[in-house]
């Protein structure tokens, strides 16, 4: 075998030191001669069909020396062997990165590629291989089992996937069966030391007889017609419909005795859930209800006393108004503008004013009125005058409500009666004569008056 | 017969033909001499 120097990587054949770098490696041309050895040992427990012990020295091999490129590719012969092809690639291409040339490993390689089968078939076992083991530990055996059928069926020389599904046979008492596979298992690999402890096991237990659960029923099997038995189709009719009916009664009478109870125990239950339900929602509404009573009747005493208060603001303001008003009178007064002092006085409130306030008032009508009554009447004179009768039954009637004294009174009574009589309005003449004929007899208004109207009835207007 | 459960743990998953390329990348190719080599090499390195 050739010799790789680990300084220089240079070949060496023989010797104590390496030619190139000239280290000593008489140490590890040591491990060298183990790593041999055991390939030695590997070879010829692959000639005698032990795989597991072969695989087992060709290992420690290459992990001695992994340019030990005869046992790499032996090893992957092995695995080959007993059915792990992605192994077998796996040493052949590592050997034949370590040494490209004149490499075995490389016709290995190419054979392996040229049979697609071989990968196919490959890939389907390791993969039903793997999902059984994974089902197993799950503790899904009728699983695992389907799998491992098919991935020995697919790949009969998968050793791993036999021993399996041997194990999984043992478990399932199915022993027959069981040794079947072991055999076959140890057919390949005489050492598979698993193998073997199951077989030894096995040989304790009866694997000659099949069990009747150990009976496959395959396509290939042929039925027997039985002559004994000759069909007479019309009983076999009445037959079938008997044992439908009895069937039907069978199944009512089950319904009856043991379904319908339990639903009706189950409506039951359902019927006095809702009905606690139907308790506990009504005395939720209660409680609500008392809730919304509490809370209207405080939203009703606090809208009596903001009420109240609103009342009391408001006689706040009008108490206020009151008194500007008064101001206002006061300035009116003092300024000379009796004409609208005395309406605001006349118009003026004054439930709200004092008592010394309500005296002002009074003072201030009395100059206001006084001073309002004589403007107006002279207004009302002048408008007379002017023909400007509209204007002056104003002025005269506003004096009139400033209660003037008599003599302004009865003259203005008389020239609103006849402004009321020149302006056509007969009506308010006749109400104007009349009230001065009754408030002041005995003048010279009155009679002028009483003339009047007395000349109205005659002409019947 | 058998202990299922402790003879389930001998067996493992098997290398399958697409995890290839990834166990070679990921495999430690040292063997012995290699790891002697690296020892020796420290050794040196403190003697220095």
């Amino acid at each position: 075998m050739q010799y790789v120097c680990p300084y220089c990587q240079n070949s060496i054949k023989s010797g104590i030191y390496c030619n190139r770098c000239l280290k000593r490696v008489d140490k590890i041309r040591k491990i060298w001669e183990k790593s041999s050895a055991y390939y030695n040992h590997g070879l010829k427990a692959a000639q005698r069909r032990e795989l597991s012990l072969a695989k087992a020295y060709l290992q420690k091999a290459t992990m001695l020396y992994k340019y030990n490129i005869d046992a790499r590719n032996l090893l992957g012969l092995v695995y080959l062997e007993v059915g792990q092809t992605a192994e077998a690639l796996k040493e052949w291409i590592i050997s034949k990165s370590l040494k490209n040339e004149d490499n075995i490993a490389s016709y290995y390689i190419e054979q392996i590629r040229k049979d697609q089968q071989c990968l196919v078939t490959y890939k389907e076992s390791s993969i039903l291989y793997n999902q059984a083991l994974g089902y197993l530990h799950q503790g899904d055996r009728d699983m695992a089992m389907i799998r491992l059928k098919k991935a020995v069926s697919v790949h009969p020389q998968f050793v791993q996937a036999k021993v399996l599904l041997s194990l999984i046979y043992i478990e399932e008492k199915q022993y027959y069966k069981a040794n079947e596979q072991i055999k076959k298992v140890l057919v390949i690999d005489k050492s598979h030391r698993v193998a073997l402890s199951y077989f030894n096991k096995l040989s304790q237990k009866d694997t000659q007889s099949k069990e009747p659960y150990e009976i496959d029923y395959t396509h290939d099997a042929k039925l027997q017609p039985s002559f004994n038995k000759i069909m007479d189709t019309k009983s076999s009719h009445i037959k079938s419909i008997v044992y439908f009916l009895t069937g039907a009664l069978a199944t009512g009478i089950v319904g009856v005795c043991l379904v319908l109870p339990n639903k009706i125990e189950g409506y039951q239950n359902q019927i006095i859930q809702l009905q606690d339900s139907k308790e506990s929602l009504s005395t939720q509404v209660q409680i609500l209800a008392e809730e919304y009573k509490v809370k209207v009747a405080d939203l009703e005493n606090q809208n009596k006393s903001l009420q109240t208060k609103v009342t009391s603001y408001k006689e706040e303001v009008t108490g206020y108004k009151q008194k500007e008003g008064l101001e206002i009178a006061k300035n009116l007064v003092d300024e000379g503008e009796y004409k609208e002092a005395a309406k605001t006085l006349y118009t003026m409130v004054t439930t709200h004013l004092e008592p010394q306030e309500q005296e002002q008032i009074d003072e201030l009508k009395e100059i206001a009125y006084a001073r309002a009554i004589d403007s107006l009447y002279n207004e009302g004179i002048n408008f007379y005058n002017n023909e400007e009768y509209a204007q002056a039954t104003d002025a005269f009637e506003t004096l009139l409500q400033y209660e003037p004294g008599e003599w302004t009174a009865r003259k203005s009574l008389y020239h609103l009666a006849d402004l009321y009589d020149m302006t056509g309005n007969i009506e308010e003449a006749k109400k104007y004569y009349n009230k001065l004929i009754a408030d002041y007899p005995d003048t010279r208004e009155s009679y002028k008056a009483q003339e009047w109207i007395d000349k109205l009835n005659a002409e019947n207007r | 017969m058998l202990n299922f459960e402790e003879e389930l743990e001998k067996f493992r998953p098997v290398l399958e033909i697409d995890q290839i390329e990834n166990q070679i990348a990921t495999e430690d190719m040292r063997d012995v001499i290699e790891l002697i080599k690296e020892i020796q090499d420290q050794a040196d390195r403190k003697i220095d």
